[in-house]
């Protein structure tokens, strides 16, 4: 038994690794399954990716006049921004806490802790199934806004240092944005309205991952709050690069702190879970 | 026995009563769900807090627009702050009136509690729609108003009274018609049954309101005009308290509520056939 597996799992599970792997990939296609069932539901959760940003760059393109740069994008760099954003932001925002507060709330959450197998691989599991559901959505819906925004679509030119940036920001973006929304979702241990922390959470995400306004369109005091915050590693960071205005020192240092923000929030969801779970067994019988 | 169900069958009250019973029954519930909501004072301030500072925020994004542009089309940032409060104002008024019927309404369908509202003497559609208020986002709504007025300031245009009543039909017009709509597109959980998440579908839709529907081009703009008319959800009502809305646009939204309220119930209709009872 590995320390890291039986620091992770439940105190039933047994953790090797290869184990561990097998019951991911079960649980996958598990969650797959039931992901393709509720198809429909995903459809109308993917609405909330794709048409608020939607009707942001819709504003932005009446604002546009001949040949003006707005923040430093000009109108096809606006269109290609938003369409990032729109595809990443489906692919690569989880929601794990929505779930998470639900089960603690109803006392669920001891048959989740009782699962033989780490418990961040269960939730990993049914997230990730989530998303390939939100990709079945995204390609139809990006495949009609690129033939509508064609005039303004080009494809990016990039160094292979920034390709493999890119490549390595959306797993560590993914990573970073999952840590921190289970902690959140952690917080339905001690808050009974854990919904309304959750919109506010949106709230404050929806201004600091670019998911409205480029970042840069931003008034200076909220960009410099947005420096010390991890939002802008959710995705944010990954349309910079394929922008490729980001040079090889910024490409690492923004993936040096996508590390560090994922970790801090590894430990950090370890620490509230484990105070979580103290509290939680004092429910149920 | 539902007034739909026996019309054509047993001879019904008088309209008036039939109208008279229903507003009672509305101010019935409306005065439940105040309690309701005043019995957890805290959790309703919190709510209140929460769903001005959504509004707020939704305000400030288009605001901070103008910190990079001068205009959206012929939309100056004042005249947007009329067109954001008037998107503020009708969506909160709709959500505060129909979000919790609609968010529930596929779990009233699936888990067999259609049955008993099917049971009682008033308008099936009228109790399923209405019987939950949330007065919560009567806070933004009001919000909203605030600031459509504030931009009405900066701009100096006073309204005549015909203008204000235009504006105020106009919203009305629009919450009804934003109301039918969203309860059509709920009733598909009759025939899908897997579709818990029916009645969150509105809210990212009516979003593209706040969008001024005039600097919109193609078959979007005739689309979101005339097919899903989010044009009347806050542009045409903004146009017309600042005084350059078109001749058309008030009977046109009168007539478009009243269709779509017209087509809400036939699909209604339609959809207590394929109803079948979830309960045992």
């Amino acid at each position: 038994m590995s320390a890291t597996g039986a620091a992770e799992a439940s105190p039933l599970a047994p953790s090797r690794p290869g184990a561990t792997a097998r019951k991911f990939v079960r649980l996958l296609q598990a969650s797959w399954q039931d992901a393709l069932e509720y198809r429909l539901e995903g459809a109308v959760w993917f609405l909330y990716d794709l048409l608020p940003p939607l009707g942001m760059l819709l504003l932005w393109l009446g604002a546009y006049r001949e040949g003006s740069v707005v923040a430093g994008y000009d109108v096809a760099g606006m269109v290609q921004y938003y369409l990032g954003v729109i595809a990443l932001r489906t692919l690569l925002n989880p929601h794990p806490e929505w779930d998470l507060a639900d089960k603690i709330a109803t006392g669920k959450y001891g048959n989740v802790l009782l699962r033989p197998m780490p418990l961040v691989a269960y939730h990993l599991a049914g997230e990730v199934a989530w998303k390939g559901i939100r990709l079945l959505w995204l390609i139809p819906s990006f495949a009609v806004c690129a033939f509508a925004l064609w005039p303004y679509l080009e494809a990016p030119t990039l160094s292979p240092a920034h390709w493999i940036a890119f490549l390595l920001s959306i797993p560590l973006g993914y990573l970073t944005a999952f840590f921190l929304k289970m902690i959140l979702g952690y917080v339905a241990f001690w808050a009974t309205n854990a919904e309304g922390i959750f919109v506010f959470a949106i709230s404050i995400e929806m201004v600091f991952t670019g998911n409205f306004l480029p970042l840069q369109a931003l008034p200076a005091w909220v960009q410099a709050i947005g420096e010390w915050l991890p939002f802008r590693y959710f995705y944010f960071f990954s349309t910079q690069i394929l922008r490729g205005t980001l040079d090889d020192w910024a490409l690492l240092e923004g993936l040096a702190a996508q590390v560090a923000w994922a970790t801090a929030g590894y430990v950090l969801m370890r620490v509230v879970r484990s105070a979580g779970i103290r509290r939680y067994a004092a429910f149920g019988g | 026995m539902t007034v739909e169900a026996s019309t054509g069958t047993i001879p019904g009250p008088p309209a008036w009563r039939v109208v008279r019973r229903h507003a009672r029954l509305y101010l019935a519930i409306a005065r439940y769900c105040l309690a309701r909501d005043l019995e957890y004072r805290a959790s309703l301030a919190f709510n209140l807090l929460r769903e001005s500072l959504y509004a707020l925020l939704q305000v400030a994004f288009v605001d901070i627009v103008f910190l990079n542009v001068d205009a959206v089309g012929d939309w100056t940032a004042d005249r947007m702050l009329v067109l954001m409060g008037t998107y503020t104002l009708v969506s909160n008024l709709t959500y505060a009136l129909f979000w919790e019927t609609m968010t529930r309404l596929s779990s009233v369908v699936n888990s067999g509690e259609l049955d008993l509202v099917l049971t009682k003497p008033v308008s099936a559609q009228f109790y399923v729609s209405v019987r939950r208020i949330a007065f919560m986002n009567f806070a933004p709504a009001a919000f909203g108003a605030g600031i459509a007025a504030w931009g009405m300031t900066r701009l100096g245009v006073n309204p005549s009274p015909g203008d204000l009543a235009a504006y105020a039909i106009l919203c009305v017009s629009a919450v009804v018609t934003c109301y039918a709509l969203w309860f059509m597109s709920v009733l598909g959980v009759f025939w899908t049954g897997r579709l818990q998440n029916a009645g969150a579908m509105f809210e990212p839709v009516v979003s593209l309101a706040r969008v001024p529907s005039d600097t919109l081009r193609g078959p979007l703009r005739v689309v979101l005009t005339f097919v899903l008319p989010l044009a009347f959800v806050g542009t045409v009502p903004a146009q017309a308290i600042l005084g350059i809305a078109e001749a058309w646009h008030v009977p046109y939204a009168i007539g478009t509520a009243v269709v779509a309220v017209f087509a809400s119930n036939r699909l209604w209709r339609r959809a207590l056939r394929s109803y079948s009872s979830a309960s045992s």
